[in-house]
This record gives C-alpha cells, structure tokens and sequence, in this order.
C-alpha cells in the first residue's frame, strides 16, 4: 500500500504544464498587439519623466526551459512589486521580455533589440554562459548594465571581467570553495569527477578537482558527451577505490546519470555529489528513488523548512509573491518544481537596480558608471527583497556577489534535506581583477 | 579490465540494437521511400510523450507500448495526407516541410509536456550481475525486442503482398504505376508505419534516456548516420551499423576519452561510406 | 549575345538600386535595424555560397557550418590570442576553411545524393565535437570575445564597433561576394557547373573531370562560408563552438529551398524573408518555433521552387 501511494505520488509531481501557460500568456498578449509586456498591476499617475525600462531574456524554449520558466516568472513578479511599491524615484518600471532561446547568436541579436529597439535601460536574465559572453562586447559597446541571470562561468568575473557585468549569484568556483571541503572531509577522499564534455564541466571538474588534490585526495576525470543517453559505459571506467563520484549533466542526462548509477550497482560502494544545477527546476520525484542519497550543493534550498529560521519571514512572502509553495513546487501546479537556486537573481536586481538609483540620483545613461559602482558596493542584509542566507555582499573589485551556500542530501522521502550551512564568509576569495578603476 | 571489457561489449551490442530499432522507422520512410523526414525525430519524442499520458491514466507500460504507436501512426497520416502527399516526389523540399513539421510538434509538446524531462519507470527493474558490476535487464529486453521487430518487418517486406509491393515502388515507380500497384496507398502506409516504429522505439527508449521535447535531436541524426551507413533499406546492415558504432564508442572509451571514442566512431562511419556507399552489405 | 547582354542588363540595372538603396538606409533608419540587416548580409553570404555548392551542382552540403565556424574562429583567435590585424585576419577566414574544405571535398564529392549529406554532417559533427571539448583553445560554448581596432581600407577609416562602419564594410564584401559568384556562374566554369546538375552522367561522357569539378565549387562554397563566418565574428566580435554545429547548416538550407535553389538571388531573398519574420515576429508572436515552423510549411507548400520560381510561374502566367 505504501509503495502504491508513493508511485502515485511520484507520478502526480512529473507531469508539468510550465511553459504552456507561460507560451498562453504570451501569445494573448501578442495577439492583443503587446508586443512588450508590460506588467503593471497599479495604475501609475504619469509625471513627467519617462519609465525605466529593464530588459529581461531567458531560455524560455529550446533548452534549459526549467530555468527560463522561473527566472521570468520571478523578473515578472519582482518588476510588479516594484511598480506597487511605488515604482523607481518616482518612475515607473517597464519590463520588455525576450526568448533566448538558448543560443548565443539569437541572445546577442535580442541584446541589441532591447538595447537599440527597445531602447531598455539595464538588461537582465539567461542562464547560459555562451550567450552571456556573446553579449559582452555589446554590453560594453552600448553601455548598457548586464546583470546575470545564472551563467556559472567564473571568469566571467574573473579574467574576463568587464565592467558593465554585475553578477550576484554564484558560479563554478565559489561552488567549489564552498562545496570540495564538506565532500573532502564527509565522504572520501578519492573523487572521479564524471562531467559534460564542454565548458561548464570543465571548469567544475578542474575548480573541485584541484583544491581536493591541493588537501591530498586522489582525483580521476572522465568526460562524457553533453548529450549522453547511455552512460554504462562511462560509469564502469569509475576507479574501483573511488569514494565520491560527481557528476556535472544538464537535463535528461542529469537524470540518466544518477539512475544508471544505481542500475548498474555503483551507488553502494561510492556516495554521488553534485550541484544543484544538474537537476534545478525537475525535482527529485522525476529522477526518481534513484537518487536517494545524493549529495548537491544548493545555493538557496528549495524546501521552506530547510530554509534558515531568520528568513522565514522574507522567504515566506517570497514564494507567495511567486507563487511557490513550501515544498518548492508552483502554487496550484504541484507537478512543478522550482529553479530556486537561480531564480532568486531576476527578484533582487530589481531591488538593486532601485537602491543604485536611489543613491546616485541617476537619470539616464550617463550615470551608468556611478550606479554600477554603487550596485556593486552594496552588502544587503536578508529583508523582502533579499531573502537570502547571509544577504548579499556585492563586491566593487569584480561585481561578484556572495551569500551562504547549503550542502543537502536527498531524503528517502526524496526531499533535499539541508545538513551543513556554508556562510558566504566562507566562500569569498581573492578578488582576480580591479574594475573600480576600470573604463566604463 | 575483463570485466570492463565484457561490459562494454555487451553494453555495445545492446545499446547498438536499440539504437538500430530507433533507426528502424527511418529506415521504412526513409530508405524506401527516400523522403528525408526531418520530422523522424519528433515523432520518436511523441511516442514517448504519449506514452507518458497514457501510462499516468491507465498505469500500464505494456498498453502504451501498443496504442501509443497507433496514435503517432494517425499522426503521421495527417502529416502525410495532409502535407508531404502533394511533394513527395520532391525529396529537397520535404526537408524544409518536415523540417517545419518537427518546429511544430517540438512546441507544442513544449507547450502542453512543458520543458523539463520527465520519467517513465522502466517495466522490468530486474539487474544482471556481470562481475563486480550489475546490468539492467530492461536493456536487453529492449535489444530483444528490436531483433524480433526487425525479424517481423523483414517478414512483412519478403512475405506480404504490401511489402512487395513496397520494394517494388522503391526499384521502379514508373513501372509499379504500369503494374496496377496502387504507389499512393503504398507511400501513406510506409510513412504511418515509419511513423508508428519511431513512436514504438521512443517509447522503448523513454525508460532510459528520460522523456523530453528535444530527446529527438541527437537521436534523429545518430538514426540517419545508421541508416545511411547499413545501406537504406536495409535492416541488417543498420544493425551492423549501429552496433559498430556504439562498440568503437563503448570500448574506446576505455582507452581514450569519450568524446575522441565518438570522433573515432565517426570516422569510422566515413571510412565505411567511402569504401562501400551502397551499404554494408549492398551490392 | 545581344539576349545575354539584355539578362545581365536585366541583373545590373536592380542589383545597383538595391544597392543604392542599401547605401542610404543608415541615413534614416534605426540602428537596430541596421545591426539587423548586417546581420542578414552575413547569412546571405552564406546563403548563396550554399547555393552554389547545392543550386548548381545539387549537392546538399550540411558541413558549411563546419567552414562557418572555422571562419568564424580564424577571426577571432588570429585577433584576440595572437594580435593579427582585422584585414588579414578576414582574409584566413577564407584560405583556412578553402584548406579544410580541400580535405573534406576531397573525401566528400566521392560519394553523391544522400551519401553526401550524411558524409558532410559527420564532418560537421566532429568539428562542433573537437570545438566543444578544445576549451582552452576554442573557449568551447562559452566561446571567445574580442574587440577590433579601427583600421585604414584605401580611402576609408573603417571602425567595426560603430554600428554604420560594420554595416557598410559587411554590405561592401558581400555585395561583391553576390556579384563574384554571379560572374562565376555565369562563366564557362558555372556552366560545367549546371550541367553537372543537370545531367551528371552526360557531363562525365563530354569528357569532364566531374569530381574535380565538384571540389572546386565544394572548395570556394566553403571559402565563402568561412567568410561569413568571419564576418559574424567580426560583427559580433564572438566566436563559439555552437557555430560548428551541423544545424547552422539548416540556415541556409531553408533560405535556399525557400527563396529558390540555382539563382543566387533566391537564397538570399529566402534570408531575408525568413530572418525578418523571425525578429519581428518576436514582437507579436514570440516568434516561437512553432510559428517558424508553420511559415515554413506554408511557405513550401505553397511555392515549392521557392520564391523565386514561384515568381517566375506568375511571370510567365500574367
């Protein structure tokens, strides 16, 4: 009976009808002739000054829809409330919304039509690191602040750092400074990183791999197609001694990776780690019992009672502002999970974006450079509009954010619970470049 | 290293005849028919979407393995009907119109299966020890099936009368007009069949690849590789086709880097075409 | 002789106003619109080097992504890793794919019809393969940025950041790109070309090298291609292994088969109509696949000599 309930369970929570109210909503606006949604909810009286327009674009199509889905809904719920608080200095906030879909050149040509089109004051949104750099070059040639979405790539505000990109949530190396120590310590020593053959796993098996073997742990690497739909015989290439094996897939093989682990008997003798991005937006029911003891690093849990206790009050009003409900799935769609260690970044931009303003006492353009210096020296502490563990502190030297990071295990119950917290302090390192007097 | 060794040849052909019954379905539209169906791939991802509706309402793997084939089989004969009949003696064309058909059918399994993958559990959880190392039963189950699939079509094409009348479309469709073969009814029931296999493998295939709207992409192009390479129209060739590659990927991913095994698979496949174009085992 | 001069007349006559009117769109339309019709110069160029290769020896290549991408990274590690200057550089992104497309035609023309399709994806597969793992070298799908110095053309200081400079360098080459491929087509070379095409059997009794032949049209379609490839880098000042991938192929796949294989001015009327449709279709519809999708089928359906002799069907009618 148990069993039985459990199964049904399973199978109410994979059915998803995500993108088919986003495609809905869209399309009736599009036929009602709005080609730019705006989200107003309060009427404003016009004055004279002009509304701040923001750019939003996300993977709504294609790939990596999971994200797309949430990063827009929470942008979307985020400008509403910032209208209903009163707008910006007085402005109202226009929101204009593309499609990425999810490839770097039609990114870059929606970049342009927000910029030059659209005529949008600050751009935010995507997950995806290609179309991020594509954008770089025009975000510097039209001066326009890029705010990332979710791209993971640290160079980004590293090396390859450029003023105008302000990013607040994390990427492959702070995963790694926060993650490789509890994994190091708690589950063995002897690490094969199973990772996508392409960029992003790349970097997360060279950031984890080398500080393990910095403490004198063994690593191998084995680099599998992005795209792999048999994993067997990757997995059987796993060193006999290995203790921990992580895994860095997008999508459905993410999921491939986990299951055929445990089909082919490996999850008993070695513990799984990964990052929450792997299976971000699909819930632990779609992987399946599967993944029952894996660990992931999240870097906001999904779960409202894994939440920290001081946050309950934001986060609470948070989730029901987008939405959500208290085990991360949509209100009213509960087959739906939640890009919750993402979508957090489309709600505080916003906010960002008001306080740089409201400090710099920017108008249009001109001030860009003042607004960005003052957006990246901001250290919020948790409050409505940052509901995140330890706040946000923005860095001036990179625009790199930090706040706390979360080491989890799924639960036979398939709940991702919390066990260590990692506060950001943890986590902040070395500034690799100075952008305070960089060239805007 | 035996054990690898035994695994990985064993997980070749397995994973080659599974790959070969996915390959099935284009080879019927495909090599017979010689429409390149971009749309291959779309239906294959229907099936398994279909057969994800059908397996939450009525909570049976088996069933949906029957009637979801049917169902994509009906859609196929709306495309082909509707669509492909009045082109279908320009092969260039159909592939910008069954290009468009597989836009279509990827949004809206979009729109209503939303975008992230989703689970059908497989039937037969049962696991082969091999060695130190376990195997999944389902997957040779599903190899079985494919050899008995393509047993039973290489029956249909030699043995019945639509068969022949199918390969005699395909040698000379001048003279299978001459002959009184109704070439019109031949075209539809070859693409509702391509289409109804695409949709049986997707479905064979869902338990282990995950069910999704762009799980047809790299597969569709993997099938035509296959198809092309075995020879068209020809069933044991496209075995042989799939199993060398998934061989030369399993096993020399034990020696170099998976992603050189696949160039190596690869390159091997031009090898192949070069030095027989008319197929593995065409004459 | 007189009927040839009146047809290139035919062809002079509105090629120029055309161009002419290009010439003075970025006095009175919007930036955006002249980054976008950059943009849609790039993948004309591309267009109608694919439609020598297929339009006039019918073989469907779906590897020019694979000379797309390797123009396209030419530019862009020449630029940013070594320091080259633009012209030269721009200049590789034509010889370096004309080498690749030598070893890959060599193998390629060999085999004909589907063989050929499949033969090209595969190069294409393994290129988009080894520029997607090759991370450190290709920057993988993360890609590579630059930025490029103003230089001195002749008379003309063209700066590739100012929206006009691009605009006008890009329509420049391309134009003479069209008319270079015209010439082609037209000289005695093209016309071994179309028949070729026409009767590939016939063609090998007259006594051509059909193979040879096909590599040269294989080897300067993918030349082109490079250079269209460099050219979107240099527009875009980016370059990633995504460009490798055998579906950017696709693109000029359906702007050929839409606005009419063999005639040069279809594939690039068929970029013009699909590309538009999709960046302004952004604005009502989303311009999802789905709409994409059904425009295509129409469209095929409906004129499937594409465009071009759907036009020439009205002409000779009314």
């Amino acid at each position: 009976m148990e069993t039985k309930k459990t199964k049904k369970k399973v199978r109410g929570v994979l059915n998803r009808e995500v993108s088919r109210r986003d495609f809905i909503k869209t399309t009736a606006l599009g036929a009602a002739g709005l080609g730019v949604s705006s989200w107003l909810t309060v009427p404003f009286t016009y004055g004279a000054e002009p509304p701040i327009k923001i750019g939003m674009f996300n993977e709504y199509t294609v790939f990596a829809t999971e994200y797309g889905y949430w990063l827009g809904k929470v942008g979307r719920t985020a400008i509403a409330k910032l209208n209903a608080e009163g707008g910006i200095a007085g402005r109202k906030v226009e929101l204009v919304d593309y499609d990425t879909k999810c490839k770097p050149d039609w990114g870059a040509a929606m970049f342009k039509k927000m910029v030059l089109e659209d005529k949008v004051d600050f751009i935010m949104g995507s997950i995806h690191s290609g179309i991020h750099k594509a954008c770089f070059p025009l975000a510097m040639e039209y001066k326009v602040p890029f705010f990332s979405g979710g791209a993971m790539t640290y160079e980004f505000t590293g090396k390859d750092a450029i003023p105008y990109y302000i990013r607040c949530h994390s990427h492959a190396k702070s995963q790694a400074i926060a993650g490789w120590k509890f994994g190091f310590d708690n589950l063995g020593k002897k690490w094969t990183f199973l990772v996508a053959d392409y960029a992003w796993g790349h970097s997360l098996a060279r950031e984890f791999g080398s500080r393990v073997r910095a403490a004198g742990g063994k690593t191998q690497e084995i680099m599998a197609p992005p795209a792999t739909a048999d994993f067997i015989p990757y997995l059987q290439k796993v060193d006999p001694d290995t203790q921990v094996l992580f895994t860095a897939f997008l999508g459905s093989a993410a999921l491939g990776v986990l299951r055929q682990t445990v089909e082919i008997g490996l999850h008993k003798r070695l513990q799984r780690y990964t990052v929450i991005c792997c299976t971000e937006g699909i819930g632990q029911e779609v992987v399946g019992k599967e993944s029952i003891g894996a660990y992931y690093i999240e870097y906001h849990p999904r779960h409202l009672d894994q939440v920290p206790k001081e946050l309950h009050p934001y986060e609470i009003a948070y989730r029901k502002a987008c939405g959500v409900d208290a085990d991360g799935k949509e209100v009213g769609n509960p087959k739906v999970t939640i890009a919750g260690s993402h979508m957090f970044s489309m709600w505080i931009y916003p906010y960002m974006i008001k306080l740089g303003i409201e400090q710099t006492g920017w108008k249009d353009k001109r001030k860009n450079a003042d607004l960005i210096k003052a957006i990246c020296s901001l250290n919020l502490k948790p409050g409505p509009w940052c509901p995140l563990g330890g706040g946000l502190l923005m860095r001036e030297e990179d625009h790199q954010g930090f706040s706390d990071f979360y080491i989890s295990r799924v639960e036979p119950d398939l709940k991702l619970k919390v066990l260590q917290r990692i506060p950001k302090e943890k986590v902040i390192y070395e500034p690799e470049v100075d952008l305070r007097k960089a060239q805007y | 290293m035996l054990s690898q060794l035994t695994v990985a040849i064993l997980n070749g052909i397995v994973w080659g005849l599974i790959m070969a019954l996915i390959a099935l379905g284009l080879n019927m539209i495909f090599g017979l028919l010689h429409i390149i169906n971009m749309a291959h791939g779309a239906l294959y991802m229907l099936g398994a979407v279909v057969a994800w509706y059908l397996i939450e309402y009525i909570g049976s793997f088996w069933i949906a393995l029957i009637v979801a084939p049917l169902l994509v089989g009906f859609i196929g004969l709306v495309i082909e009907r509707g669509l492909i009949r009045t082109i279908e003696d320009k092969p260039i064309t159909t592939i910008i119109c069954t290009f468009g058909i597989m836009l279509v059918i990827q949004h809206l399994v979009l729109i209503v299966f939303g975008g992230s993958p989703r689970r059908i559990s497989p039937p037969i959880a049962y696991r082969l020890p091999i060695f130190d190392l376990q195997y999944p039963s389902i997957r040779i189950v599903i190899a079985l099936i494919s050899i008995a699939m393509m047993i039973g079509l290489w029956l249909f094409l030699r043995k019945t009368k639509y068969g022949l009348w199918m390969r005699a479309v395909v040698q000379d469709r001048e003279m299978a007009v001459g002959l009184g073969i109704p070439v019109n009814k031949v075209y539809m029931w070859t693409f509702v069949l391509g289409s109804a296999l695409a949709a049986f493998s997707g479905i064979l295939a869902a338990p282990i690849v995950s069910v999704e709207f762009m799980m047809g992409r790299e597969v569709l192009i993997m099938a035509f590789i296959i198809v092309i390479v075995g020879g068209m129209g020809n069933l044991e060739g496209s075995v042989l086709a799939a199993i060398m590659i998934s061989l030369i990927q399993g096993v020399g991913a034990l020696f170099v880097p998976p992603s050189i095994a696949t160039v190596f698979a690869l390159a091997f496949m031009i090898i192949v075409l070069l030095l027989r174009p008319q197929g593995l085992f065409g004459e | 002789m007189t009927n040839q001069k009146r047809e290139s007349l035919h062809f002079i006559i509105p090629f120029f106003l055309v161009l002419l009117i290009l010439a003075i769109v970025p006095f009175f339309a919007s930036r955006f619109f002249q980054t976008f019709l950059t943009e849609l110069f790039v993948w004309v160029l591309f267009a109608i080097s694919f439609d020598l290769i297929f339009g006039y020896t019918a073989l469907l290549s779906y590897g020019q992504a694979l000379f797309f991408g390797l123009g396209s990274y030419t530019v862009t590690i020449l630029m940013r890793k070594y320091g080259f200057n633009t012209e030269l550089s721009l200049f590789l992104s034509i010889i370096i794919p004309i080498l690749f497309a030598w070893f890959v035609g060599y193998f390629s023309v060999r085999l004909t019809g589907i063989h050929f399709v499949i033969i090209t994806i595969i190069f294409a597969i393994i290129g988009n393969i080894i520029g997607e793992t090759w991370t450190s070298f290709t920057g993988g799908s993360d890609g590579l940025t630059f930025s490029p110095h103003p230089f001195r053309l002749g008379l003309f200081q063209v700066d590739l950041v100012d929206i006009k400079g691009n605009y006008y360098f890009v329509l420049v080459i391309v134009a003479i790109c069209f008319l270079f491929l015209r010439r082609m087509v037209q000289s005695p070379l093209g016309r071994i070309f179309i028949s070729i095409r026409e009767n590939e059997e016939r063609a090998r009794l007259i006594g051509y090298n059909v193979q040879r032949y096909k590599l040269i049209a294989f080897i300067i379609a993918g030349g082109l291609s490079g250079l269209a490839g460099g050219l979107y880098s240099l527009t875009l000042k980016y370059a990633c292994a995504s460009y490798l991938h055998w579906s950017v192929s696709g693109h000029a796949v359906v702007y050929t088969i839409v606005g009419g294989m063999g005639t040069l001015i279809g594939p690039a009327l068929g970029a013009g109509i699909v590309m538009s449709l999709e960046h302004y279709l952004v604005d009502i519809l989303m311009a999802t696949d789905l709409v994409v999708g059904i425009v295509l089928v129409i469209m095929v359906l409906m004129a499937p000599k594409g465009l071009i002799g759907l036009l020439r069907l009205k002409f000779k009618r009314g």
